[in-house]
């Protein structure tokens, strides 16, 4: 096995679990963000070893994963068939009911709203980290953020009555 | 106990537990299919500039075939500057391969169009239905990893929704059973209109009220020319109007119509270069790889990375 591949396993065995539950919180569906996970994954592979390195590997991953989430999302719900089967969970009890909820907030948000807050609150990024991941300003990143929660404050108001979104 | 929403994201994540061998084993594996296909574009776009090459050269050498004339069909410029675009005109031949109308090495480049040209455009179409109020909510330019679109924002009997329309480069794919509220329809030309007709919710897991129609044109040519219609303004929003602002023979008519020539000259040119001389084997190797490769937009950030 080449040298670049083994580097790329190596990454990608320990940046999966984490890829894996931001685009579980941005898709808001397990098998989605399975897809997503290994999309992001082959378009790193691709360009992984080449002689123009990639100096952050785990920034540039978030960005290719968020791209490529608002991207999927931006070509709208035709792709999104209806299914009579629920997907199997795979998830511990304990937490499962604040999971739903916070899943049932997020996914009542626009892609980008929900884009946003995972990479604000779950990725700890800064505004401006955000903006250049998202291909925006920092200004819209604020509003957008501002507005994001507004409504997830709307959405989960009555399910979890102590968040404090700050 | 009052929580911040990060510690709640982190409770709801932290006993997820994917399954990393199989998810990094299906990354590499597209990966592998990304840089294969990347090669052989490399290499056919090699091999197209050689055929260019030989074949100026074996025009101009024919005995009374040295003409300007003949020197420019044989290096693919003939026609006017938009020659994707004619050629992605109504009559598109039937579908073999997704790249007739791309432009080849030698052949005038389509000219990219802006957001502001898909929001003009789609402003046109609307014009005979006599929209009020109408606001540009989001619009991209055929730079845009996801094609260009444009969104406006329409008033109707009072109330409001929304338009949008989308051409990218997506192919046809014929499945089985449709789902419902799915139909597809086969036009003369050989190219398929798709059309969802049904709630926006159709699993029943949101507001009954919200209403979409999505209308897709699937050319010959390897395009696609996707207009959604909601009686909402925002995409998941709150429900704005009782009905739609179109029927479906309206944005199937707005689909087709020629105003989205130069968007769709601009989508085939970006994209595939020099795909005209991939041998058939490999680029039906080629499509099923595509066809395989999950979301296909490359949304890739350029390198170096981000940060």
């Amino acid at each position: 096995m080449a040298k670049h591949d083994e580097e790329f396993l190596e990454f990608a065995s320990a940046r999966t679990p984490h890829l894996f539950r931001t685009a579980y919180l941005m898709s808001g569906d397990w098998h989605q963000a399975e897809d997503l996970v290994q999309e992001t994954l082959g378009k790193v592979y691709a360009v992984w070893g080449r002689k123009r390195r990639i100096e952050n590997p785990d920034a540039y991953a978030q960005t290719v994963l968020t791209r490529t989430f608002i991207s999927a999302r931006r070509k709208r719900s035709s792709r999104e068939l209806p299914s009579s089967q629920l997907p199997e969970a795979e998830f511990h009890e304990a937490d499962t009911s604040l999971r739903m909820t916070l899943l049932e907030g997020l996914a009542a948000l626009p892609a980008k709203d929900r884009a946003v807050l995972v990479l604000r609150f779950w990725e700890d990024r800064s505004v401006e980290e955000v903006a250049h991941i998202m291909g925006a300003s920092s200004g819209a990143v604020r509003t957008r953020t501002n507005r994001a929660l507004a409504r997830l404050r709307g959405a989960l108001g009555d399910l979890l009555p102590d968040l404090a979104l700050t | 106990m009052t929580e911040n929403l990060n510690d709640v994201m982190r409770s709801a994540t932290e006993n997820l537990h994917p399954n990393i061998g199989m998810l990094t084993a299906g990354g590499v594996a597209r990966g592998v299919r990304k840089r294969r296909n990347r090669r052989i574009m490399q290499i056919a776009g090699a091999t197209a500039s050689v055929t260019a090459v030989f074949g100026v050269v074996a025009m101009v050498g024919m005995p009374g075939k040295g003409t300007t004339a003949g020197v420019s069909a044989a290096s693919g410029t003939q026609g006017s500057p938009v020659a994707g675009a004619a050629a992605a005109g109504q009559g598109s031949k039937p579908l073999d391969t997704s790249t007739e109308a791309a432009p080849g090495p030698g052949k005038p480049t389509a000219n990219p169009v802006t957001g502001d040209q898909m929001a003009t455009w789609l402003q046109q179409v609307l014009q005979p239905y006599h929209f009020t109020g109408e606001e540009v909510l989001y619009k991209q330019g055929s730079d845009g990893p996801a094609g260009p679109f444009a969104t406006l924002r329409i008033g109707y009997d009072g109330q409001a929704g929304s338009v949008s329309l989308n051409v990218e480069r997506e192919a046809y794919q014929p499945s089985g059973q449709l789902p419902p509220y799915n139909s597809v329809t086969t036009l003369r030309d050989g190219s398929h209109l798709a059309v969802f007709d049904g709630p926006e919710w159709p699993a029943g897991n949101g507001d009954p009220k919200a209403k979409r129609i999505e209308v897709t044109w699937y050319r010959t040519d390897g395009t696609a020319v996707d207009m959604q219609v909601l009686n909402a303004v925002q995409e998941k929003g709150a429900t704005t109007a009782t009905g739609l602002g179109l029927t479906v023979d309206q944005a199937s008519k707005a689909v087709q119509s020629p105003v989205w020539d130069k968007a769709i000259a601009a989508v085939l040119a970006q994209e595939v270069p020099s795909k005209p001389n991939i041998p058939s084997g490999e680029k039906s190797k080629l499509l099923q790889q595509k066809n395989a490769g999950g979301s296909g937009a490359d949304t890739s950030p350029a390198l170096p990375p981000a940060r």
